[in-house]
């Protein structure tokens, strides 16, 4: 019996090429992987490409310039500011001393969550670009 | 057609060069999922089905010939490796199904071609879920690379003379059941 007629190369056809079912997308590493011609990636993947020291080294290293930049450059950056006229007449008491502190603890607190955040997408970055 | 690139892979691996598998595993990678498939029902243990038939094929292929294609000699691999999983035989080589004769292959042919790709893979789809397991998996054997019957024999263990009634009487079938999907009645086609 020949494969000939307009039928069975309709029926072929469709079968070929709309309902063939496709294995998942790391089928041929995972055979690779098998047969120890090919590097595990799990064992890539679970290796961070950031160490966790060096996370810390760049968080802090991240929070110290920017609470630099916030806390000790602004005199300099704006010297013709109003502001800066006014601010040897501000009466500190102690509750304004305290919302300053406060204010300065909370910004180096959002620094250090922006800086961990930053931190772990850069690595998931890295990762999906490098693990490819 | 041969495949003169796939001999020479086929070479290189068995010199040793195991990167070179990579070539037909990504080459036929689809088909040997699909057969795993067609007997499982299961895409997970499908993949890993297939995954050990590639496995296998590797192991032992110092034992192809040559006498046959390698997809053929692949397939007989990935089919016994799921038949073996699901511990049933699902080729039945004594049963043969009467079934009454149905000749209206080109109007059947006809009102799917004038059907959109959409519809006409949906009217397929429909038809092929309703073969059994059995007629399923030859009617996908003999026309996904045009195998002819000896090679579906080959890779089945069956002889190629039930194959031929087989495939003859699932071919049937499925025009029957694409034939009601369409809606076709029998006195349209006297």
């Amino acid at each position: 019996m020949k494969q000939e007629d307009k039928f069975d190369r309709i029926i072929g056809r469709i079968l070929r090429e709309d309902l063939m079912e496709k294995p998942g997308p790391g089928f041929t590493e995972n055979v690779l992987e098998r047969l120890g011609v090919q590097k595990a990636r799990t064992n890539l993947v679970a290796k961070p490409i950031l160490s966790f020291k060096s996370k810390i080294f760049i968080a802090a290293g991240y929070v110290v310039v920017m609470a630099y930049l916030f806390f000790f450059t602004g005199n300099e950056s704006a010297p013709n500011s109003k502001y800066l006229d006014i601010l040897p007449a501000i009466n500190m008491t102690s509750l304004t001393s305290l919302l300053n502190f406060n204010s300065r603890f909370y910004t180096i607190l959002v620094l250090l969550i922006a800086a961990g955040w930053g931190l772990i997408l850069f690595d998931k970055f890295l990762k999906r670009f490098f693990l490819r | 057609m041969k495949d003169e690139l796939e001999e020479i892979v086929i070479e290189k691996i068995r010199n040793g060069d195991a990167r070179a598998f990579r070539y037909l595993v990504d080459k036929y990678k689809g088909y040997v999922f699909n057969v795993s498939i067609k007997i499982l029902k299961n895409r997970e243990e499908a993949e890993e089905s297939a995954q050990d038939s590639f496995m296998k094929a590797f192991k032992s292929i110092g034992e192809f010939r040559k006498e046959s294609k390698f997809s053929t000699w692949l397939y007989r691999v990935a089919f016994n490796n799921a038949i073996a999983r699901t511990r049933k035989k699902i080729i039945n080589a004594e049963s043969i199904e009467s079934e009454e004769d149905f000749k209206f292959t080109s109007e059947i042919a006809g009102a799917l071609e004038s059907l959109g790709r959409g519809e006409r893979t949906e009217y397929i789809k429909k038809a092929m879920d309703m073969l059994n397991e059995e007629d399923s998996i030859l009617i996908n054997l003999y026309y996904w690379q045009e195998n002819s019957m000896a090679e579906v024999s080959e890779i089945t263990g069956l002889e190629e003379n039930l194959v031929k009634v087989k495939i003859h009487r699932a071919r049937q079938k499925l025009q029957k059941h694409i034939s009601s999907g369409l809606g076709i009645k029998m006195e349209d086609l006297l």
